[in-house]
């Protein structure tokens, strides 16, 4: 904001020093008077010391709401010699304008810029040239009196030149300031071309705000545009499937009700875009035009003052030509500029209402309500006997005489010799005491078709239903135009009616759909809210923000691979990077469940990048990758040809990890797993293993590798702990190296046989696993406990109770379960010194010798077994060893 | 028990609909197609809210739907807000607008979005687990029990219904 501040300045200053310089001997006197909490407005103080150099200058704030309640300075600057060239206030206005945007207007002799928001009192700062001006008397809130100060001080046609001010106001001070300029010098604002249009349509906006005390001029209500959602969705519709590349307008209808209004609103909807738009019940129509740009840039660059003036036309001719008589809904005549961005499902949009600036109305006497006239029963006849179609524009006939008969007509049986008689009724969809600005309208046409109302007192009947149907807040107003207006020569005309934006800046509106049109946010938000079902009562402190960051790496995309990835997606995890080397097979889709039998006969079909893409399909948002490639496995001797490949593989794959929080080992082979444990193990990567035999499987996440920084694990009576960085890997256990257990197998031994069940139960529990561990206050680094009674290390049923629990329960090492007895047992185990996969003297090998290191183990897997010593202690302790292998047979085999 | 069937609430809320066009109420009745639970009871109102705690007034247009639930087999309010850019208000919007008193807790029990069961589009909802139970504190099931339901349920939602309803019979 500051520096926003400074920057203004000093263009502010520079504007000064042009102006300085150019009216040389000017005087220019300024007095700084800030009411109450200065100090809050820092801008300010810049400002007024700004101002002390003797310069013009003003505060404003474009964004900041907060801001824009300090821009109630008024700077006024007296003196300004009479022959001061129209030229310096050109510069002046230009540069102003670039700083003000939309929210100046400029006059040619007078330039009043001003920010409009907030109401709240008004302050001024003001040059006092003349002593009458005084400051208390303006600091008043809105009072009449002060008006007629201002009013009187700045006179700007009897001085046009003499006066330069540039107040920044506040609302109240805008409307107190534009009632007396308006109310004295109306004429002489309408009479600025270019600009005061502008100046007129801000002018109009706050009429409705301002109090009863101008009596003497009718303000109207201006139109609120409101729009459904169902226009922007037909919008799009008839964008992408007609229209096109064709910006062609288009013609659209509106409607208003004056049944229990609310504001001063004209509402469009999916109707809006039908040829014979009928409008809903108790609403009437008002004729328009879109024009959807297929650019922003054309969007912004028209010529808005050319368009507006081009549709008032249109309505002057049909005003003219009395088409108006024939159909009076042409008076209430808007249109939309649009730019519809389909892709972001922004819509940038501008209503304008079009009408021509006409000699005021005079009020004549107070408004009446239609309850309080005299027979007010005869009134409410008359008008129950109207059709409601015609109920837009009538007129009343009322004969004037004792217990008076009143006559509903339509608008084509106007005789002007009965206008004493009549009132002219019109829909009134405000809710304010001003007409609605479709009033507007309706008296420019019958001034224009009877120019000899110019002069006499008209009578508008503004028909508003309440919620019940009935008219008692209809209002009355009694008006006179003294002036005449040849409308038929359109080219003095100006017209007025762009909509102000929600700033109350003149400017176009933006609207983002994304959320109700963007399928793929509609998913989103969906799956999100599916989701956060868990926080509302289940889980409270789940952390979704974790599982959707998190970033999830699968080797193998097989059986295992695309179950994994289902689950992720249901988690609501975003980003899964898959890699296989695999095409996609006739037998796979059955068990696969990415896959389907086209993908089996395309033949070509990759599946890293089929399951990738297939996870896209059903999550839009979800950020997948799937990557092609062979991962070297001990004891795959790699020849010569393959090795530049297999370097970049490697690459790839390390590279892979290192952007990866959580590693997936869902192969098929128990030595295509090492590579895989060893980098997590080395990155200190989130490690989740999952392995199938027949009917069993086994759920584990590999030890951490990083440093305990917080407490150890809780000791528990007859309970085991290991620490998270003591837990052993898939490798732990073993005491030989992977070989290439490809070799001498036959077809069911090669292919994991397995009961259908295993991969998906075993796909849940290694999510799952994961999530818990997510969740957990020391995720990795969590201990898993296990009873030391009996052989195997795992927590007993009766022990399970006592184990710490996450905000998911607890969180053991490993889940190993058997379909044959639908039985889990939960083993911890620890570390093992000399594993060949994770023991320090394997990761120091693979630090300090790198790819080099690798391929000596691809060459021969023995090389492993000696590095780490293994080898001699399987020598002595090789007995023992087969004893648990056959205690608990698990093929490690998990996939074709 | 106050569980209606799918043909008690197609009749329930024709009849209502009628006391609506006698009352000149914008009530509509929408009807997809003639199977179960395609028609609907519609209704839409303009309201003054302060979305945001600047006291801004700003104008929404609320769309309410009287849908039938089949699993519940009772009547369910179903509504949809927009502002007058046609934007959307979501779940939190619409909870600061209509509920801005209650406890985030509370809220997800009572008004949560769902999938509109006849037009397949997310819309707020006032849960319908509870429906039945709170026609049935009614004793003898009224006469209308569609009625009964728009005027316990729509208050909450800003939906009230004219005095007249309770007269009309």
């Amino acid at each position: 904001m500051m520096r926003r501040a400074v920057t203004m300045t000093v263009g502010f200053l520079r504007t000064v020093f042009r102006v300085r310089l150019r009216i040389r001997r000017s005087f220019f006197s300024s007095a700084c008077d800030t009411v109450s909490t200065f100090s809050k407005w820092r801008f300010s103080v810049i400002l007024s010391e700004a101002c002390c150099f003797g310069c013009l200058c003003s505060s404003y704030s474009r964004s900041s709401r907060e801001f824009s309640r300090s821009a109630r300075h008024w700077w006024a600057f007296s003196s300004l010699s009479s022959s001061m060239s129209p030229m310096v206030f050109c510069t002046l206005a230009s540069t102003l304008k670039m700083c003000f945007r939309f929210s100046m207007a400029v006059a040619y002799c007078e330039c009043l810029v001003f920010s409009s928001r907030t109401t709240s009192k008004a302050s001024y700062t003001s040059g006092t040239p003349c002593s009458r001006f005084s400051t208390s008397s303006i600091r008043r809130r809105t009072s009449r009196t002060s008006c007629m100060h201002v009013s009187s001080c700045f006179s700007p046609t009897r001085t046009p030149s003499s006066w330069f001010c540039i107040p920044v106001f506040s609302n109240a001070s805008t409307e107190a300031f534009l009632r007396a300029i308006r109310w004295r010098y109306c004429s002489t604002f309408s009479s600025c071309p270019g600009r005061c249009s502008m100046f007129s349509a801000n002018l109009n906006r706050n009429a409705h705000k301002m109090s009863s005390g101008s009596e003497d001029i009718l303000q109207f209500a201006p139109w609120e545009s409101f729009v459904s959602p169902t226009f922007w969705h037909k919008l799009a519709e008839l964008k992408l499937d007609y229209d096109r590349l064709s910006d062609a307008q288009r013609s659209i209808s509106g409607h208003y009700t004056n049944r229990k209004a609310t504001g001063c609103l004209l509402e469009a909807d999916y109707t809006s875009f039908n040829s014979a738009g009928q409008p809903p019940k108790f609403c009437h129509a008002a004729v328009g035009t879109i024009y959807n740009k297929n650019t922003i840039e054309e969007f912004k660059a028209l010529d808005k003052l050319t368009l507006l003036s081009d549709e008032g036309k249109k309505l002057l001719y049909d005003m003219c030509s009395d088409r108006v008589a024939a159909d009076a809904s042409l008076l209430t005549r808007f249109f939309v500029l649009s730019f519809a961005d389909l892709k972001c499902h922004s819509y940038y949009y501008w209503f304008a209402f079009p009408c021509p600036l006409t000699p005021t109305l005079k009020l004549q006497g107070a408004v009446t309500r239609l309850s309080d006239l005299p027979n007010g029963s005869n009134y409410v006849e008359a008008l129950q006997s109207l059709a409601p179609e015609s109920q837009n524009f009538f007129i009343l006939y009322a004969n004037g005489q004792q217990n008076e008969a009143v006559e509903a007509r339509s608008l084509s049986s106007l005789d002007e010799n009965e206008v004493e008689h009549y009132y002219f009724g019109f829909a009134d969809p405000s809710e304010y005491e001003h007409p609605a600005w479709l009033m507007r309208n309706y008296a420019a046409y019958l001034l224009q078709r009877f120019p000899c109302f110019v002069g006499r007192t008209l009578r508008f009947l503004g028909l508003r239903y309440n919620q019940k149907m009935q008219m008692d807040d209809s209002l009355i107003w009694n008006v006179v135009q003294s002036e005449a207006c040849d409308l038929t020569k359109t080219e003095d005309i100006q017209f007025v009616g762009w909509e102000l934006n929600k700033n109350g800046k003149m400017g176009p509106r933006m609207v983002c759909m994304r959320d109700s049109m963007d399928p793929a946010k509609l998913a989103e938000n969906s799956i999100n809210l599916n989701l956060k079902l868990m926080k509302w009562r289940l889980v409270p402190d789940i952390n979704l923000e974790i599982i959707s960051q998190t970033k999830c790496l699968l080797f193998g995309a097989g059986t295992l691979g695309c179950a994994v990835a289902r689950n992720l997606l249901s988690w609501g995890f975003k980003r899964i990077t898959l890699m296989d080397s695999g095409k996609v097979g006739f037998s796979n889709p059955v068990r696969q469940n990415l896959y389907t039998h086209a993908d089996a006969v395309a033949g070509n079909r990759m599946k890293a990048t089929t399951a990738a893409q297939r996870l896209r399909d059903i999550n839009p948002s979800a950020e997948t990758v799937g990557h092609v490639l062979e991962i070297p496995m001990p004891g795959h001797t790699i020849g010569e040809s393959l090795r530049a490949q297999t370097e970049q593989n490697l690459q790839l794959i390390e590279q892979q990890v290192q952007a990866h929080d959580v590693i997936f080992l869902l192969t098929d082979s128990r030595e295509s797993r090492w590579l895989p444990t060893l980098l997590g193990a080395a990155y200190q990567k989130i490690v989740i293993n999952a392995a199938l035999g027949f009917d069993s499987y086994l759920v584990m996440r590999h030890g951490s590798t990083r440093d305990m920084a917080g407490d150890s694990g809780l000791e528990i009576e007859g309970l085991k702990c290991i620490n998270g960085n003591q837990l052993g890997c898939y490798f732990c256990n073993d005491v030989t190296a992977p070989g290439n257990s490809l070799k001498d197998r036959t077809l069911d031994q090669q292919c994991t046989v397995t009961r259908p069940g295993v991969s998906n139960i075993a796909a849940s529990y290694a999510v799952e696993l994961l999530v818990a561990l997510l969740q957990h206050p020391q995720r990795e680094l969590a201990p898993a406990y296990y009873t030391q009674t009996g052989r195997q290390q795992t927590v007993q049923s009766a022990d399970a109770g006592k184990v710490p629990e996450g905000l998911l329960g607890i969180l053991p090492h490993s889940v190993r379960g058997m379909l044959c007895n639908y039985e889990n047992i939960l083993p911890a185990t620890q570390k093992f010194a000399q594993c060949i996969a994770c023991s320090a003297p394997v990761l120091s090998a693979f630090r300090n010798e790198g790819h080099v290191f690798l391929f000596r183990t691809f060459e021969t897997a023995k090389y492993l077994e000696d590095l780490t010593g293994i080898s001699e202690f399987k020598r002595l302790n090789s007995e023992i060893i087969d004893f648990d292998d056959a205690e608990f047979d698990m093929s490690e085999d998990d996939e074709d | 028990m106050s569980e209606m069937t799918w043909k008690e609430f197609l009749a329930q809320a024709q009849e209502f609909l009628k006391i609506s066009e006698q009352l000149g109420d914008c009530w509509v009745l929408y009807e997809k197609d003639a199977s179960e639970p395609n028609t609907f009871l519609k209704y839409s109102q303009k309201i003054k809210c302060k979305e945001s705690n600047d006291g801004y007034v700003t104008l929404i247009n609320v769309e309410y739907h009287v849908v039938y639930s089949v699993s519940y087999q009772v009547p369910m309010l179903l509504f949809q807000a927009h502002r007058s850019d046609g934007s959307l208000l979501d779940l939190e919007a619409t909870w600061r607008v209509f509920m801005p008193d209650t406890a985030s807790k509370d809220l997800y029990q009572m008004l949560t979005q769902t999938d509109h069961p006849v037009l397949f589009r997310p819309f707020m909802a006032l849960h319908p687990c509870r429906t039945a139970e709170v026609l049935d504190q009614f004793g003898e099931p009224s006469a209308n029990r569609v009625l009964t339901f728009i005027s316990l349920y729509g208050p909450h939602v800003q939906l009230q219904l004219a005095n007249a309803y309770g007269l009309s019979k």
